[in-house]
């Protein structure tokens, strides 16, 4: 009954099956870990999207309650804006480009005003005091760490936005 | 088929089996936190387009209010000189019960200035050209903004309305139940003022009638709505009972003069002169309300299930609000444009304004766009 060749047999069926969900759970767990920290890294990256556009309409906000004069102060105010999301950006990479908005018929009431002479424009800029601006805010994100190996240089983010103000 | 069946009884292919199982899950994870990542930024920026836009609105509109202010401080000069020609006119020995010159007339220098400003801001006019530059403006920053835009920017003659067009502004909204025709078209909620502004209502001049009585001998008082015509009299204007009242229908009456009720006629009759006599411009609601809504559609890359592009819909609301428009508030600190907060209170009002837009929106049967331009090419607006 215990002889050589019937234990060699049972051994072998025995070392064939078990142990074998083992294995696959230490094959499986680190994958199933490593697809979760991506889904999470996922989500921030998303949730710092959100913070840059929302800091982008706060900053425009400012702008239009006249609390706001220059770039620079709109930077800065993006900046701040983001709050604790602000280490997945690069400061350095944060740029605003500015131009007047566009408004196709009151530019050409305007534009004709202008034509009639410098005194008829001085009096339109006399009357017609608000003003506005179309921004692009281009930032940086600096990926999570699952997701840096794809995107090393970091992900840029843009939002466009114009609002115009009447000066207090 | 055997084969697939036979091969997935063996570990290895039911292992393969179960990793091209998770595989797919954790796929459709990812693929649903992108879009609802995307969606919900969409959302935020939605919003932030449609905040954005109105307050721009709010802008434009609080430029016009200071053009008001203007335009009531050089009317305000033409309204003195008026105003000197007037009382020179009237006879103002009795106080308050002014004699007014038949033959008077007003010479209403202002009336130049008043017509500019009725073509400049809509009064007494079914649009105005500030207005229309308030509208303009602030469908170029919802456009800048990526806010759907349904308005024809090539040739209006040939474009008719979607529905539900955006973005719809909704101007000085009250109820918009009652409001809601008043409020599509841009307006800035102002009116002339008149110059009997301190009286509420003007009552009609007071004449009263009489005759005497055959058997009490005493005299019989009838007010004017009790007194008629004579027909076929020799004296012209000469009154008489109606026909029904009493039993001396037809008796001849005549009028009771009194020095008191000639007092109250005469103050009465100046009242009404005071109300023919148009001011500077002031706010048509009191108390004012200068707002503006806007209702628009955001376009996102989520499909619908007609594998059309959905949006989402957002409601802003701004307040335009200041110390006044007379001449004298000229210096006072500029319109101030607030946005609406989203308290629960604000929250219900804007909830309530989508759901009568959407059904009014979804009720209305709209003409063609490029018969509305053509009426108003053709002049008749």
């Amino acid at each position: 009954m215990f002889s050589g060749q019937y234990l060699m047999a049972k051994f072998k069926k025995i070392s064939k099956s078990s142990g074998q969900a083992l294995v696959e759970m230490l094959l499986a767990i680190p994958l199933l870990f490593l697809l979760t920290a991506g889904a999470i890294q996922f989500t921030i990256l998303f949730q710092a999207r959100s913070a840059f556009e929302k800091a982008c309409g706060e900053a425009a906000r400012q702008y239009a309650a006249n609390r706001l004069k220059d770039s620079a102060a709109i930077t800065d105010a993006v900046w701040k804006d983001m709050g604790p999301y602000q280490s997945y950006f690069r400061k350095q990479s944060l740029r605003i480009s500015t131009q007047a908005p566009q408004a196709a018929i009151a530019d050409t009431f305007f534009n004709a005003i202008g034509s009639l002479g410098p005194w008829a424009s001085k009096v339109k800029s006399y009357l017609i005091n608000y003003t506005g601006q179309s921004w692009t805010v281009t930032v940086n994100c600096v990926p999570p760490s699952l997701v840096a190996v794809l995107f090393p240089d970091g992900i840029p983010f843009q939002s466009q936005l114009t609002v115009l103000k009447y000066p207090s | 088929m055997i084969q697939i069946k036979n091969w997935t009884k063996n570990p290895a292919g039911q292992v393969l089996l179960a990793t091209l199982l998770f595989c797919f899950i954790f796929v459709a994870l990812f693929i649903g936190l992108y879009k609802s990542g995307m969606l919900y930024n969409t959302k935020e920026r939605a919003i932030r387009a449609s905040n954005l836009t109105a307050l721009s609105a709010g802008a434009v509109y609080a430029n016009g209010m200071q053009l008001v202010r203007l335009t009531n401080a050089i009317l305000l000069g033409f309204a003195v000189a008026d105003l000197i020609v007037i009382t020179t006119a009237l006879d103002l020995t009795g106080g308050l019960s002014v004699i007014i010159p038949s033959n008077f007339k007003d010479p209403n220098f202002r009336k130049m200035i008043q017509d500019i400003q009725s073509v400049l801001f809509g009064i007494n006019r079914p649009i105005g050209v500030y207005p229309l530059l308030i509208s303009d403006e602030t469908l170029s920053v919802a456009v800048q903004n990526g806010l759907r835009n349904t308005y024809p920017i090539g040739n209006p003659q040939s474009w008719s309305l979607p529905i539900p067009p955006s973005p719809i502004l909704l101007f000085n909204v009250v109820s918009l139940a009652s409001d809601l025709p008043q409020a599509i078209i841009p307006n800035m909620a102002l009116k002339f003022r008149t110059a009997n502004f301190f009286l509420n209502a003007i009552p009609k001049e007071k004449k009263y009638y009489k005759y005497k009585s055959e058997e009490s001998r005493k005299d019989v008082i009838l007010n004017s709505d009790q007194v008629e015509l004579a027909p076929n009299s020799k004296n012209k204007g000469q009154m008489r009972v109606k026909t029904g009242i009493g039993k001396k229908s037809g008796q001849y009456v005549s009028e009771v003069v009194s020095e008191g009720l000639s007092k109250l006629n005469a103050i009465i009759k100046l009242a009404n002169f005071l109300a023919s006599l148009q001011l500077d411009v002031t706010d048509r609601d009191i108390p004012a309300i200068h707002n503006v809504f806007v209702y628009a559609g955001y376009p996102t890359s989520i499909q619908g299930p007609r594998n059309n592009n959905t949006e989402i819909q957002t409601l802003s609301e701004v307040s335009i609000s200041g110390t006044g428009l007379a001449a004298w508030d000229i210096n006072d600190p500029p319109y101030q444009t607030t946005l609406a907060s989203t308290d629960p209170v604000e929250l219900v009002k804007q909830l309530s304004i989508q759901t009568l837009l959407s059904k009014a929106i979804g009720s209305i049967k709209l003409p063609s766009i490029s018969n509305v331009f053509g009426t108003v090419l053709n002049g008749k607006i």
